[in-house]
């Protein structure tokens, strides 16, 4: 008692403000904003800040979408799901393919594409929401490779059609096409957007010569045009990103997400007071899918030509990075884990940013030339392997040191039940906490002991 | 005039091999799981890992030592140890930085698998930035360094042939009969002999430690139970570290054979082999060695009559096989009852295994020889 005592002593002298957790989550955000300001000023014109700053943005609303549904399964509901990536390549497939091939109307292509993505999460989570979680794991992850060896191999109906030739492999997506074409509405579009005040903005910034270039490039594709696209689709991806984030926070806020939420603690328990786990687990997976299907809708949208082999279980493995660091079944972590990780990842993409983080370790280097002549060694730090090898040192020391991630999830309030409660049952159920959370045998021993007193 | 237009034989014999290539890289997954009670993703990266380590390996003595044409020391054996050491002590690694606290801290299963995630990022990539991240062997810095191992000269010479040509149908035979029924020779590869030599070492090493020595039934003890072993006076910190640097290194050395057969290895290439061997060692039931060794013999078996079926639907026309007979008919049923043709591609061939294993487990969901446990959530 006497340090839980002096523990809480030491923490009142701290204010409130500066507690641990805005402290780590300022110094994990605030080198990768420094990161990310940089690389956003160090694009070589106006042209590529601005798609740069609008790529960046669209891209975390897209994750944003993916996490929160990957967040919904795992931190809500404790169900780790590895085949995230089908659902994303799901919805990009169909939803293009139906567009840009079948030439059906770009917002049933959408509908249709959340109808099979839902419907294939349903398929896939009838069997396999009875096994057990690490066999689920594995299941899922073999669904989503055997979803993808589809979309990869069927050349007759998966494969995107050319005209002299034979199908690609890459889809492209149509709709960005026509969009970003010259048309009267986009025009008018653009000149409402950009064009009255044009020239003077480039002459302020000393760029006349982009304006310049710009205007003489050919008509097909202008640059007002591409503005507008890139414009529409970061409004249109943050409505959807909000809408999801309200929808998934009305879930949990629910008795429904209450129930999931024991469900991860405890699903004996849940099962003994009646509920059936399954359909509450088959359930939040289609839900999930849906969702998910949708981040892949978006991730076709933006990234407008892609291929199978872009949804292998890497982008699975990077969602649960986003909420691990972000912080697990709470939506808000999974909105900072993803936006931090993105940053991180778009900042380093810059070529003025690559080039500080190159460095070439080999046997004709100075001081340690010997050594790498002897290790048969020829090292070369490029920041694309490196950016790679820092995340995955993030996501372990969150592991390690924080689990909970840079937002934990909010205690739910107990405090209407728990003054039903004697002093004396109080103050045991107080302790068989501290038991379960005790991090030594003899912690828990004492708070054992000191609850049955 | 031929009966099939494969060699049957041969494939048999190719699917013989990648059986026990998934064996040797399953073994030291299989211990992990049953010891430690996670999947371990990082396993991936230890099949890197020996790849990398043994053709570094062959870099540096190749540079180092004198002359050795004759391959007594410098050979793939001598390289398939140091992966061997390396890749253990790389295991030990990752638990003495990580899982080792994870399990002072008392996380999930699932922490833990998404902590070899983050290992098998880091390790991936890492190596990338060393030895390049092109298929390697293209670094030599060396001149006359060479990426081809070589088996040791002190071996009799029938035991490091290139290249095996076993006539197994005497060509008599189909002579008088006017056809080949089965195809008549195989050619295999002497690394393609190792693989399946050390595979069999391999498991029988691990069965004999397993069953008869201390070490091994300590392990098994601590499988069943960690708490149970700790009262029972077995250290069980040891037995972890060991089961760490046994199963990592066991997994580096069969990757050294794996790495000699084949030309060229990136370090992608134990990434993509992650799925197979999680679906062996899921397929065959944790724990089991045993039922790895019959899952990989199905995955390989069922993958490679894949490559040939669906082989066979890429040809067009008749061409006066027997298995004419039936392809015909049965793309015109499929065409009339979907309405559109499959592309049975050979490449569906890696999926076909992930097939059986939704299949497998949806019937017997702890796999073939795998025990039922009264444990809940795991990952």
């Amino acid at each position: 008692m006497d340090s839980s005592e002096a523990g809480s002593q030491s923490s009142k002298k701290i204010p409130d403000w500066l507690n641990s957790e805005w402290l780590l989550a300022i110094a994990l955000a605030a080198p990768i904003t420094y990161l990310y300001i940089s690389a956003l000023f160090l694009n070589p014109d106006v042209v590529a800040k601005g798609s740069f700053l609008i790529g960046t943005l669209a891209t975390i609303m897209v994750f944003f979408v993916g996490a929160l549904s990957l967040d919904l399964e795992v931190g809500s509901m404790g169900l780790p799901n590895f085949g995230k990536v089908a659902f994303f390549a799901i919805g990009a497939y169909i939803s293009t393919l139906l567009y840009s091939v079948y030439e059906i109307d770009f917002f049933v292509s959408i509908i249709i594409a959340l109808l099979i993505s839902g419907l294939v999460g349903f398929l896939v989570a009838i069997p396999t929401v009875k096994l057990r979680a690490d066999y689920f794991a594995i299941m899922t992850i073999a669904g989503g490779e055997v979803i993808r060896m589809i979309f990869q191999n069927e050349k007759k109906w998966m494969w995107y059609p050319v005209l002299d030739g034979p199908p690609t492999q890459v889809i492209s997506n149509r709709f960005k096409l026509e969009m970003t074409q010259s048309s009267p509405f986009n025009e008018r579009l653009g000149e409402f957007l950009f064009y009255q005040k044009r020239q003077d903005f480039f002459d302020d910034w000393g760029l006349g010569f982009v304006y310049d270039s710009l205007w003489d490039l050919t008509k097909a594709m202008t640059f007002e045009t591409v503005f507008v696209w890139e414009m529409t689709l970061l409004i249109v991806f943050t409505v959807v990103a909000v809408l999801t984030y309200w929808f998934v926070q009305q879930i949990r806020k629910s008795p429904y997400g209450r129930t999931l939420r024991a469900i991860r603690e405890d699903d004996i328990t849940v099962t003994s007071v009646g509920k059936d786990v399954s359909r509450f687990r088959w359930q939040v997976t289609t839900i999930a899918a849906f969702i998910c299907g949708f981040a892949g809708v978006m991730y076709g949208l933006l990234f407008s030509a892609f291929e199978a082999s872009d949804f292998r279980p890497l982008l699975t493995f990077n969602l649960y990075i986003f909420i691990i660091i972000g912080g697990l079944g709470n939506s808000r972590g999974a909105f900072a884990g993803t936006t931090l990780a993105t940053m991180f990842m778009h900042a380093t993409q810059v070529e003025r940013v690559k080039e500080n983080f190159t460095l070439h370790l080999g046997p004709d280097s100075d001081v340690l030339g010997p050594f790498f002549e002897f290790a048969q060694l020829d090292v070369f730090i490029n920041p694309d392997n490196l950016k790679l090898v820092i995340l995955g040192v993030i996501l372990i020391l969150f592991l390690l040191f924080k689990p909970a991630g840079l937002i934990p999830e909010p205690k739910t309030d107990n405090e209407k039940y728990m003054s039903l409660l004697t002093q004396e049952q109080r103050s045991s159920s107080d302790a068989a906490v501290r038991a379960r959370q005790s991090l030594t045998e003899k912690e828990r021993i004492e708070a054992e002991s000191e609850g049955a007193l | 005039m031929t009966l099939l237009n494969v060699n049957l034989l041969q494939h048999v014999t190719l699917a013989l091999i990648y059986a026990a290539m998934l064996i040797m890289l399953t073994i030291g997954l299989n211990m992990v799981y049953s010891v430690l009670k996670f999947s371990n993703f990082a396993h991936a990266e230890y099949v890197t890992l020996g790849m990398f380590m043994s053709w570094w390996s062959l870099q540096i003595f190749t540079n180092a030592l004198p002359s050795d044409n004759s391959h007594f020391i410098n050979n793939l054996l001598l390289q398939a140890m140091f992966a061997f050491v390396v890749v253990g002590l790389f295991g030990i690694l990752g638990e003495i930085l990580v899982y080792d606290r994870l399990r002072f801290i008392r996380a999930s299963p699932r922490s833990f698998t998404v902590a070899s995630i983050g290992i098998g990022l880091i390790a991936r990539n890492f190596l990338a930035m060393v030895f390049g991240s092109l298929p390697a062997p293209n670094k030599s810095i060396c001149a006359d360094c060479t990426s081809l191992s070589s088996l040791p000269g002190w071996l009799p010479k029938v035991l490091r042939k290139d290249i095996y040509h076993i006539k197994i149908i005497p060509r008599e035979i189909s002579d008088m009969l006017g056809f080949e029924l089965i195809g008549q020779d195989i050619f295999i590869t002497g690394f393609e002999l190792y693989i399946i030599l050390m595979s069999i070492i391999m498991v029988f090493t691990v069965d004999y430690i397993f069953r008869h020595t201390k070490f091994g039934i300590a392990m098994r003890a601590t499988s069943d139970s960690l708490e149970l072993a700790q009262v029972s006076g077995v250290n069980t910190k040891r037995v972890i570290f060991y089961t760490w640097f046994l199963a990592a290194g066991l997994t580096g050395f069969g990757a050294a054979f794996v790495r000699a057969n084949q030309p060229r290895f990136s370090n992608f290439d134990g990434y993509y082999m992650l799925l197979p061997i999680f679906a062996v060692v899921i397929l065959g039931g944790v724990g089991s060695f045993r039922g790895g060794i019959v899952a990989a013999f199905i995955l390989a078996y069922a993958r490679q009559f894949t490559v040939i079926i669906f082989t066979e639907f890429q040809w067009t026309g008749d061409r006066g096989y027997i298995t004419d007979l039936f392809k015909f008919p049965f793309e015109s049923m499929l065409e009339d009852w979907l309405g559109f043709t499959i592309t049975f591609s050979p490449a569906y061939a890696d999926g076909i295994g992930f097939v059986i294993l939704i299949i497998v487990l949806l019937v017997r969901p702890q796999g073939i020889f795998g025990s039922v446990e009264a444990t809940r959530a795991r990952v």
